[in-house]
């Protein structure tokens, strides 16, 4: 099972359609960046609507991504976050750094074009 | 009426299963879609920690009734090597594995009570509840 | 066994109630509601005795097919027919507005009635009298705690009910335009509820795609620290989701608390009033609110 990443423009979309386990999360990551790398790409926009659990670890994954991300150019929008996962990412004590938040992919996109 | 079930976490998408199963329990039994998310993620977080550190373990989640309410309970138990220092553990960004240091007081946090029994070489054995209001 | 007698006697007792009843059922249902009827002469218009007397058929009907089991069980709790009919009539009579000191008085009455005809059916044989009469209390008695209970219960499940209900009506969201929603915080704000405004708030904010939302807490008179890092919390998930939040009506009292406590609003857009909340979140989504003539479409 691999996250599909879809190239609009100078933007990468990554709809992630299944519960992941930490194997497939970091599998992602590396795509994602390498992805960064070929396409040039500025803005990455991670749906994360279907998610239900985002531990510590996927946090940390997320986190790092957006922040490796950045290093090489692209700024991170995720889009769709469910409010369950809102409420407990804030009370593990997990922080977005580095991450634009939007309700779903289509307000991702706008506003990855304001910020082009 | 106690129910239960238990899932040995022996490879990493026991994790995944172990989290699935605690959020369908948690839905059956009529706690709100925030507290299933936050009840599955405790038991995420547990489950990494057992194979993390012990490498095989298990996670048990039983639904509880005591007093007219009604609750979950978890116990994630290991053989592992036990946590030398809980009190240290149990401090927010403290990790041995190169985690984020937020599994075990976030999931304090996540949960209504929150027990640890560890002794070094012998295993740890955490137990969480959750209570339905 | 509470009654001194060998088993096989202890039937016969039981056959001879249960006989009792069965042979007078309409002038001991008469005689128990004439009591009661009496008793709560003031509850007239509150409690309708052709119901309650209809209730008291089935009670009877119940206690004699109990009593005719020859065994040396007398708590009716125990008979699952007894204590389901019983349940079921006090969930009745409880959202029937029945005061909770009817009950008691209601079995007592046919405790008493029971009596009446025990003394005369036995009145030549005293011993038997006397077994019979104790029979009949260990019966009947323990009802007046037993129906209590169950009213008492029930009441305080509804209650409970009553006031789940009224909390999801007090922490209305509400939407002030596309993409804006107000939360309009009244009263005292304990840790209960702002869990449950929250996770209301969340939700909405989803179904409503809603990037913009003033929190109003003028009418909140006292904030503590659990309280404010609840609300803070909430401020930062609803960010996750990806809604921004306006705090407005913030009062000098709980100014001075934020202050005194050091809680820290960070990053939190604070406003004065809803209205100068709302003007913000329409700036923020490049909304503005002009003047102009009637029909005029701007």
């Amino acid at each position: 099972m691999t996250v599909p990443i879809i190239k609009l423009g100078d933007n990468l979309i990554i709809t992630i359609q299944t519960e992941m386990t930490d194997d497939m999360a970091v599998e992602a990551q590396n795509k994602i960046l390498s992805r960064i790398r070929e396409t040039e790409a500025r803005g990455l926009l991670i749906d994360l609507s279907v998610i239900d659990v985002i531990d510590s670890f996927m946090g940390r994954v997320l986190n790092d991504t957006a922040m490796m991300a950045r290093l090489m150019g692209a700024q991170t929008v995720v889009a769709g976050i469910q409010p369950g996962v809102a409420v407990t990412f804030m009370e593990l004590g997990l922080k977005m750094k580095n991450v634009y938040t939007v309700l779903d992919i289509e307000q991702g996109l706008e506003l990855l074009k304001s910020l082009e | 009426m106690v129910n239960s079930i238990t899932i040995e976490i022996s490879e990493e998408g026991d994790i995944v299963v172990a989290r699935q199963k605690g959020r369908s329990i948690a839905k059956n039994l009529g706690f709100s879609v925030v507290d299933q998310c936050r009840i599955a993620t405790g038991i995420s977080e547990l489950a990494r920690n057992i194979f993390l550190y012990a490498s095989t373990g298990l996670i048990m989640i039983l639904t509880l009734i005591e007093n007219n309410r009604m609750g979950l309970e978890i116990i994630a138990k290991d053989m592992g090597p036990g946590i030398p220092d809980i009190k240290l553990a149990m401090l927010d960004g403290y990790s041995t594995s190169n985690g984020l240091g937020m599994g075990l007081p976030g999931t304090k946090r996540l949960m209504d009570e929150f027990e640890i029994i560890s002794e070094t070489g012998a295993g740890t054995e955490i137990i969480v509840r959750k209570w339905l209001n | 066994m509470v009654i001194d007698l060998p088993f096989v006697e202890l039937v016969e007792l039981r056959n001879k109630y249960a006989a009792i009843i069965r042979g007078n059922r309409e002038e001991i249902t008469a005689n128990w509601m004439k009591i009661t009827r009496k008793k709560f002469q003031d509850l007239e218009g509150v409690i309708d005795f052709d119901d309650l007397t209809e209730t008291s058929c089935g009670y009877l009907e119940r206690l004699e097919s109990f009593v005719s089991r020859g065994s040396e069980n007398y708590n009716l709790a125990e008979d699952p027919s007894f204590k389901s009919y019983l349940d079921n009539r006090i969930e009745h009579y409880v959202k029937n507005g029945m005061p909770a000191y009817v009950p008691p008085a209601y079995f007592l009455a046919l405790k008493e009635v029971m009596s009446d005809f025990l003394n005369r059916y036995f009145q030549t044989d005293l011993p038997l009298l006397l077994s019979v009469l104790e029979m009949n209390t260990i019966l009947l008695e323990p009802l007046a705690t037993i129906s209590c209970k169950a009213f008492v219960e029930y009441q305080e499940e509804m209650i409970k009910q009553q006031a789940k209900a009224i909390a999801e009506l007090s922490t209305p969201v509400i939407q002030l335009w596309d993409g804006i929603l107000a939360l309009p915080l009244i009263g005292t704000i304990d840790s209960a509820r702002v869990k449950q405004i929250m996770e209301n708030l969340l939700n909405q904010i989803v179904k409503t795609k809603s990037s913009q939302v003033v929190i109003d807490i003028t009418g909140v008179p006292i904030v503590d620290t659990g309280v404010a890092s609840r609300l803070m919390r909430t401020v930062e998930a609803a960010r996750l989701l990806g809604a921004e939040c306006i705090l407005t009506g913030i009062s000098p009292v709980i100014a001075l608390t934020l202050v005194t406590l050091g809680i820290n609003l960070g990053n939190i857009q604070t406003r004065a009033t809803l209205k100068n909340g709302l003007e913000s979140a329409l700036n923020n989504l490049n909304m503005l609110i002009t003047s102009g003539s009637k029909g005029e479409t701007k």
